[in-house]
């Protein structure tokens, strides 16, 4: 069984006056029961694997070789017993495994299934457009007659830009399956649009990457497919409570890799929200809470959130949030190392973005403005990672300062690396 | 500001009911029950929330780990071992709820009565047979043209002869059929299928398991011993056991010690205490709104027709001054019991005058007994003593200054003293310090019976002009105190005869700083004994409500005692 807890960092000690708390919560779960494999078909638990990969006429060639083996290896990867089917995206979706034709649209995994798994993937050739809201409908409606209580994950490769239906219908499919399922995004190559793959990442409480090169897609699938293993935790909630007459500013995610929760607020009563955050393994996550209460005169006390995380309606770890108004600026003075951090990671990310997006409207004064930023947070929390990416896309004159210059012959590759890689954060400097 | 500080708190009663209502116990037991008080201290300061940092693991939904055991400990304190007699006393006035143990809710830790169906806080149903059932009926798969439900476990089971897909020519026996076959005719063969068709699936019955088995938790241990608070007479005590309602909003306290509704934290039982030994003698000891401490501390006591006030006052400058000052209250409370009770002799006034000066030093000795405790109880404290002490940048402040700089010894617990010993028409006072006695007639003239040992005092004694003297920084620096670096353990004295009926009112400066003068105060408590209906305790939680609307800089404690009836 897994083991939740729940750790507070945040300056309690507020001045007079001061009506907004903030506030990071560590949510560490451990014992998930993660490399026990195997054990999932037994105990009856365990989870369902679907896998997406793109087989528009684009992919032809390398991708689609590289992403056929890739769908492979991930095939292997998936244990004994966990429900699985394998799905062909290109204007329509096609279910690869079990045939179409099968009596069951999802099979639980054997050595047997896996085979002609894998038989059948090498049978995909390349051909058609892409429209992806298709690739999740079936997605969806596969993963609907598996038993309820299992975890559901997708895995999603694409090429190229949705470009075989009517830009309303990726949303709306999006809209349709939340909740449903997670799913895990990738790119391969230069010629899919970030944001739209973003969008499906998001929603789905997945990842979005970019793999440049399709040798990187096997690698790829097998980690992601070896962490969606080894979450065996299905379904927890962040629970975000606050007091009668404060208002909940922001519920951010903000490590392993930044996602705003605060629209997902799902109502639990008045002055409680929940938050899906999807499937655990063992593994750290962090969250940033910011909190408007009124005022309180100097010497109160108060708790200003309750942040829990709830795995079938019991909670399971629970963080108090609390402000102290006083008037001693050597309390007050102090600001959370951690939420300091993390503030910065999160402008971090929108300047990146607004920064790439003013580049390509070809707003290059805005552009190197933005980016300067980015350079000088990257710098400044410590994200060397972001540094790098960066560096490809700007020369930095003085990262301390953040004057930077555009380089010309960035690739578009170098930006698409750099806007996939802008949401994900680094730990605080300990 | 809304700080009626825990009026409701059931607990409250618990440090210093063990004097009131009980009297003439606590006589055979004086040192014991000087040392008594001091654990009790240790415990509710050891129960305040570690800030910043709070962890739960999924064993224990309900408790927050920064404040182990406190809503258990709270109510449970009047009955805490070393106390025989008390269970049989409280279960006479609780019988009715001590046995209703107490549940938390599994989705928002509120505790409530197992009996409850719902959580008041979260409405979450608290029995497993409210919890909806998550699954059972089978799911199926959209359903094929005609073919029959096959068990995914068994694949061959399927080549019926009845084939729906008619042109069963080349049916396969493969379980994963055969690519590139004559798909068409192999509807059903097998659980893949084959590659190429596009028919659907059959329908499928799926076992499911029973999702809906995790019902509400078992009562976690702890809160459920909150049953049964030893003080009979309480008569706020209209919630179900452990559930304790919130001072500021009303709302329930949950297990983490805030409020559900509007975050307050709960008030400690030291925080905010009252005793109402008889109808006509009550008092309210409260933390105050800016203090993160209630250093504050109080006994009242009745016996036969006379009645025993004590109050003390921590130097808040001192480390475990609120474990000090209640030291002193119980032991000074304790011998003045004794003292009642014992026969009149010929120079009664005077014996009562020397046993009220006496037992100033019998507080005392108690006092420095803390400072070993003490020395335990700051490892846990540390946090609110580190916050108290920031905090004493003014009057506070300046006691520390003087206090230091007269005995180098500025760390060691102290506080200060005011008792009254009331029998028929007597009122012997005594005092060390700045706490207060003042005598209210209801017809005549209100005077303080008291004249402070503060530094302002002494100087006006010494011919220096008052405002002068109370405008000095020092102004409010105390000049004798209770502790082990006491200077002097001289009380002052006073006597008082009651011809008519009035209030007799002891307090602590953090009620008499925003109204010094007698008749100010005098039109004061008769407007909050008006607002009371002549109740004293009432009265004194008017008194104490009134302070803290005026800023609560300091602990409040006002104690009334109704005479001359």
């Amino acid at each position: 069984m897994a083991t939740f807890s729940a750790e507070v960092f945040s300056n309690q000690y507020v001045p007079e006056g001061a009506t907004d708390v903030h506030a990071i919560v560590s949510v560490t779960a451990s014992g998930s029961g993660s490399g026990a494999a195997g054990d999932y078909g037994a105990t009856g638990a365990g989870a369902a694997e679907i896998i997406i990969f793109d087989s528009s006429g684009s992919m032809s060639g390398r991708n689609l070789q590289s992403a056929k083996y890739a769908a492979s290896v991930a095939v292997d990867q998936i244990v004994d017993g966990t429900w699985f089917a394998i799905v062909a995206g290109s204007h329509v979706a096609t279910r690869v495994f079990p045939y179409p034709n099968a009596p069951v649209q999802i099979v639980r995994m054997e050595p047997a299934a896996r085979a002609e798994a894998k038989r059948a993937i090498e049978r995909v050739t390349a051909t058609g457009g892409t429209a992806m809201s298709s690739w999740l409908m079936l997605a969806d409606q596969i993963f609907a007659t598996v038993p309820a209580g299992v975890r559901k994950h997708a895995i999603l490769l694409t090429d190229g830009k949705n470009e075989s239906e009517p830009a309303g219908n990726l949303q709306r499919a999006i809209a349709a399956v939340q909740g449903h399922f997670q799913c895990d995004a990738r790119g391969v190559g230069d010629r899919w649009i970030v944001e739209e793959v973003r969008q499906i990442a998001t929603a789905l409480l997945g990842t979005v990457d970019l793999i440049a090169d399709p040798s990187g897609i096997p690698a790829d699938f097998e980690r992601l497919m070896r962490a969606s293993m080894a979450r065996t935790v299905n379904d927890a909630q962040l629970r975000v409570w606050a007091p009668q007459g404060a208002q909940l500013l922001f519920v951010r995610q903000v490590a392993p890799t930044l996602e705003d929760l605060t629209a997902r607020r799902i109502v639990v009563n008045p002055l409680t929200g929940d938050y899906p955050t999807g499937a655990w393994g063992d593994e750290e996550r962090e969250y940033h809470v910011a909190v408007r209460v009124p005022s309180r005169p100097l010497g109160a006390e108060q708790l200003v959130a309750r942040v829990q995380v709830v795995v079938g309606g019991q909670v399971a770890a629970s963080g108090l949030v609390k402000a102290t108004w006083s008037a001693d600026p050597s309390l007050t003075a102090r600001i959370s190392p951690e939420v300091a951090h993390y503030t910065g990671q999160a402008e971090l990310a929108s300047v990146i973005q607004e920064g790439l997006a003013a580049k390509a409207a070809g707003d290059e004064a805005t552009a190197t403005v933005k980016l300067g930023r980015a350079v000088q947070l990257a710098q400044q929390t410590g994200n060397d990672e972001a540094t790098s990416r960066l560096r490809r896309v700007v020369e930095i004159d003085d990262p301390e300062r953040g004057t930077v210059r555009l380089r010309r012959e960035a690739s578009r590759l170098d930006e698409m690396a750099l806007d996939t890689g802008s949401t994900k954060t680094t730990r605080v400097r300990k | 500001m809304t700080t009626e500080s825990g009026q409701d708190e059931q607990p409250t009663q618990a440090l210093p009911a063990r004097g009131a209502v009980r009297p003439g116990e606590g006589a055979p037991g004086g040192g014991a029950a000087g040392a008594e008080p001091a654990a009790g201290g240790i415990a509710a300061g050891a129960g305040e929330p570690a800030p910043g940092i709070v962890a739960a693991t999924t064993d224990e939904p309900a408790a927050a780990p920064g404040e182990p055991g406190e809503p258990a400990a709270a109510p449970d304190e009047p009955g805490e071992p070393g106390e025989p007699g008390e269970p049989a006393a409280s279960a006479d006035t609780d019988g009715a709820t001590a046995n209703v143990p107490s549940l938390a809710c599994p989705v928002c830790g509120a505790l409530g009565p197992a009996t409850d169906s719902f959580c008041e806080a979260c409405g979450t149903p608290l029995r497993a047979s409210a919890v909806p059932p998550a699954g059972g009926q089978a799911s199926a798969a959209p359903a094929g043209p005609a073919a029959p439900a096959t068990p995914a476990t068994d694949p061959v089971g399927a080549q019926t002869p009845d084939d729906p897909g008619g042109a069963a020519g080349e049916a396969a026996p493969a379980p994963f059929g055969t690519p590139g076959s004559n798909p068409e005719g192999l509807a059903g063969a097998s659980p893949f299928g084959t590659p190429g068709s596009a028919a659907g699936g059959h329908a499928v019955a799926y076992p499911v398991g029973d999702p809906a088995a995790a019902g509400a938790p078992p009562a976690p241990g702890a809160p459920t011993a909150a049953a049964a608070p030893a003080v009979g007479h309480d008569p706020t005590a209209t919630l179900g056991p452990g559930v304790r309602e919130c001072s500021r909003c009303g709302g329930t306290i949950a297990s983490d010690g805030y409020c559900l509704e509007c975050g307050e934290r709960a008030a400690l039982p030291r925080d905010h205490f009252r005793s109402a030994p008889a109808p006509w003698l009550g008092g309210v000891c409260d933390r105050g709104v800016v203090h993160t401490r209630n250093e504050d501390a109080m006994a009242l006591a009745v016996s036969g027709g006379g009645a025993v006030l004590v109050v003390c006052d921590g130097v808040s400058s001192a480390r475990d001054s609120d474990v000090a000052s209640l030291a002193a209250c119980e032991a000074a409370a304790t011998e003045l019991l004794a003292q009642l009770d014992r026969t009149p002799g010929p120079e009664r006034e005077q014996q009562l005058l020397d046993a009220v000066a006496r037992a100033a030093v019998t507080a005392n000795t108690a006092v420095v007994a803390t400072g070993g405790a003490a020395a335990h109880g700051a490892a846990q404290q540390g946090s609110a003593a580190g916050a108290d002490a920031a905090e004493g940048a003014d009057a506070a402040g300046a006691d520390a200054a003087l206090t230091g700089a007269a005995t180098g010894g500025e760390d060691s617990p102290s506080c200060t003293y005011v008792a009254a010993v009331v029998e028929g028409p007597v009122v012997a006072v005594a005092w060390l310090g700045d706490s207060r006695a003042y005598w209210f007639p209801d017809a005549g003239t209100p005077v303080r019976l008291t004249n402070d040992h503060s530094w302002a005092a002494e100087m006006i004694a010494l011919g220096m002009p008052r405002a002068e003297a109370e405008a000095a920084r020092h102004a409010h620096a105390i000049t004798r105190w209770l502790g082990a670096d006491a200077p002097d353990l001289a009380a002052g004295t006073t006597l008082l005869e009651v011809a008519d009926p009035g209030w007799l009112l002891l307090c602590s400066d953090g009620l008499w700083n925003y109204c010094s003068e007698p008749e100010p105060l005098a039109a004061l408590v008769r407007q909050s004994v008006q607002e009371a209906q002549g109740d004293p305790t009432e009265s004194a939680a008017a008194l104490v409500r009134w302070a803290n609307g005026q800023g609560g800089r300091d602990n409040v404690t006002a104690a009334l005692a109704r005479l001359g009836r």
